[in-house]
């Protein structure tokens, strides 16, 4: 095979190496963005956060929010849901953010395979 | 409340059991859960790795294509008939059911005890390769009944539960009327088929999205693909393409390639 080509596949391998890895990445933190509260589910997203956030702004303490699968929740602390909340979100964006750079800053498959 | 993870394997021309044991170091490294495993009379637990083994008699027998990534494939005993039985068979309170070839790569399965639910099951799920696989298990026909993976699932020990796995193994013990009723093309039985049904008779269509599933997707990859590693994280070979490669952390993983699983542990 004439060695341009050949140098082609090889670009093209990785970058469908890349595009996948990427997606598995994805899944990863889209899971880790899930916060368990009391046998409720709540995925730890901007909209909640800035939803719970304006909850403590009002200075209310305890309230019933609606979770992931639709089953209302009495959260009897607010502002420690918030912070549990917070903190899914933050490791979880954080490690998204250092795996997707090392997978960005790879050169070849091999790198993306990296540990 | 006993807790703990169920396992299934009998061995018919393939080491089902060998996979149960690398499924079950999984579980031990990473959920801390007692295991059981139903099986066939003639296995030995040689290196202690289940808490608990029951035996159970197959009476059915069924045969399956198992393919080996791009290698080949081989015609295989497939006996997944005891499934049904595992409310009966649990000595657990809350029972974890994974298949064989299920690798737990996180604690998220433990996530389950957590919730409000007395049974939680997979419904949506993601092929970690190819976005087009997964539209081929969002309902088990051509038709609208979802599909529920049998390959995990959770169960308390409740009365409602009793009844669905009774209903499962009826619809087991009647499987060539129910594939003709609900129009499913496939002529073998598969316990994600039996559980949909059984799902969808107790629930009606109105209702069936209310049910509790495990949160998450169940990420999968068929038996066209093959597994390079197995150590703490898993590596893939995509079959589309010679050299393009992924490896996974973090998620629980159901390999259907069974062979590149042994392969990998020996």
């Amino acid at each position: 095979m004439d060695i341009e080509i050949e140098k082609a596949f090889k670009i093209a391998n990785f970058m469908t190496s890349l595009a996948g890895q990427r997606r598995i990445l994805n899944e990863e933190f889209e899971q880790s963005l899930l916060y368990y509260y009391d046998g409720c589910v709540f995925k730890a997203t901007e909209q909640r956060i800035a939803f719970i956030s304006a909850i403590i702004q009002r200075k209310i303490k305890a309230m019933v929010i609606v979770d992931d699968n639709n089953t209302p929740c009495n959260i009897t602390d607010i502002p420690l849901f918030y912070k549990n909340l917070l903190a899914t979100y933050v490791e979880a964006t954080n490690l998204y953010y250092n795996k997707y750079t090392k997978i960005a800053n790879s050169k070849n498959i091999e790198g993306l395979l990296a540990k | 409340m006993s807790r703990g993870v169920l396992i299934f394997a009998h061995d018919g021309g393939f080491e089902y059991t060998k996979l149960a044991e690398i499924a079950a170091k999984r579980v031990k490294q990473y959920l801390k859960l007692p295991i059981t495993l139903i099986t066939d009379k003639n296995y030995k637990d040689k290196h202690k790795i289940f808490d608990t083994v029951i035996r159970q008699d197959i009476t059915y027998n069924q045969s399956r294509v198992l393919k080996d990534g791009k290698s080949g494939f081989e015609k295989i005993q497939w006996l997944n008939f005891t499934r049904s039985l595992c409310y009966d068979l649990s000595p657990y309170d809350e029972t974890i059911v994974i298949d064989a070839d299920y690798m737990v790569n996180s604690k998220h399965l433990l996530s389950c005890f957590e919730l409000n639910s007395d049974f939680l099951i997979y419904k949506d799920s993601f092929h970690l390769l190819h976005d087009s696989y997964s539209k081929m298990f969002e309902s088990i026909n051509c038709y609208t009944v979802p599909f529920f993976w049998a390959t995990v699932f959770y169960f308390k020990k409740t009365e409602q539960n009793r009844l669905l796995f009774k209903l499962v193994d009826f619809i087991k013990n009647n499987w060539e009327y129910y594939r003709l009723i609900y129009q499913i093309s496939d002529i073998k039985y598969r316990n994600d088929y039996s559980f949909s049904i059984a799902i969808n008779l107790l629930l009606s269509n109105a209702t069936v999205n209310e049910f509790s599933y495990i949160p998450g997707k169940l990420y999968y990859t068929t038996d066209e693909d093959d597994v390079f590693n197995n150590d703490t994280e898993i590596i893939f070979d995509c079959i589309n393409s010679d050299r393009a490669l992924f490896t996974v952390k973090n998620l629980d993983v159901h390999i259907m390639n069974k062979h590149a699983l042994l392969r990998i542990s020996q």
